[in-house]
């Protein structure tokens, strides 16, 4: 749930990196407090399992700048991506803001893909949200991979709601930041629109 | 797309809070009080502890809470709208206020649980006074 502080003139909204086990969420969030000044960013925080994969959230507080007088913050969570996790996930899910859904891009990948994304429309139903309610972009992970598959054949079997995508190597990088303004750019406009309507 | 639920804070609003956030520090002698949103943005504090990271704490305040929450529901309460946290220098005192809002009190020997208990539902209440324009 967006909080707009006109005492600060701040406007805090939350991201949540949504995908399955392994496909880079975590790797996203290291990238972005490796590359953020330390004034635009806060502690980045995982609560993580010994073989280091997302036990609850990792989270990272993010400044991105200012428009027209107000501050943007973002507030930047994760999943846990493993399938006994799904209680954690949809924890992490309540008002959200806006959605990255990470996508690996590996064949052998494709059905757990599809199964955290019809995983996201069964845990955004519980709070009575659809994928129409909330601005999200899709990511597609791991290109340096050779085993990967056409973006074309990813499109067809995933983005089906024509979400705006990019292509990433988030451990490099590539696309990580691409990814995040523009989830950023839609979410501030959805607030705009919100606002406008009331 | 369906407008989603906003959180307005307006400065009258919070300079009502802060002062009643103050009464409130006094009146249970807490070590340290956070008001934060129930998706963990902080809103406001109280109180002074040097080597806490305010934001991590407050992201994993209301982690902690909306666990509690669907505890709750799943062995069939409707909430559990305020628990605590014993540890034995500080302990960490949760109460909900209304759906949207949290407050997050850690205390010390210097006070008793009991205290910082009745004293966070009269911020509660009054609270949500101010946050819902109740009178």
């Amino acid at each position: 749930m967006a909080n707009l502080n006109f005492a600060k003139k701040e406007l805090n909204q939350k991201i949540v990196y949504y995908g399955t086990g392994l496909c880079g969420k975590t790797t996203n969030l290291r990238t972005i407090y490796a590359a953020l000044n330390p004034q635009r960013k806060g502690k980045m925080m995982s609560l993580a399992t010994e073989l280091d994969q997302t036990l609850f959230f990792d989270f990272l507080p993010v400044d991105l700048g200012d428009v027209k007088g107000w501050k943007l913050r973002y507030h930047l969570y994760t999943v846990p991506g493993q399938i006994y996790y799904n209680a954690s996930r949809k924890l992490v899910l309540k008002n959200v803001d806006g959605l990255i859904f990470v996508v690996d891009s590996q064949q052998e990948r494709l059905d757990e893909n599809i199964e955290s994304y019809i995983n996201l429309q069964d845990n955004l139903k519980s709070y009575n949200l659809s994928l129409n309610d909330i601005p999200m972009v899709i990511q597609y992970n791991k290109r340096d991979l050779p085993n990967i598959l056409p973006i074309n054949d990813l499109q067809l079997q995933i983005n089906k709601g024509g979400y705006t995508y990019f292509e990433s190597v988030a451990i490099r990088g590539i696309g990580v930041f691409d990814t995040l303004k523009s989830i950023c750019q839609l979410t501030v406009l959805k607030q705009m629109d919100d606002l406008i309507q009331v | 797309m369906n407008r989603t639920p906003t959180i307005t804070i307006t400065q009258e609003k919070i300079d009502k809070l802060d002062s009643l956030l103050g009464i409130f520090c006094d009146r249970a002698n807490t070590v340290w009080s956070i008001l934060i949103t129930i998706s963990g943005q902080l809103l406001m504090q109280r109180g002074f502890v040097y080597s806490f990271d305010v934001l991590a704490i407050s992201a994993l305040a209301c982690g902690v809470f909306n666990s509690t929450m669907e505890l709750a529901r799943i062995v069939g309460e409707n909430k559990f709208s305020q628990f605590l946290q014993e540890g034995k220098k500080f302990s960490v005192y949760y109460i909900g206020v209304n759906e949207e809002y949290l407050l997050v009190s850690l205390f010390d020997d210097r006070t008793l649980p009991g205290v910082v208990k009745v004293a966070s539902k009269e911020f509660s209440s009054e609270a949500e006074k101010i946050l819902y324009n109740k009178s």
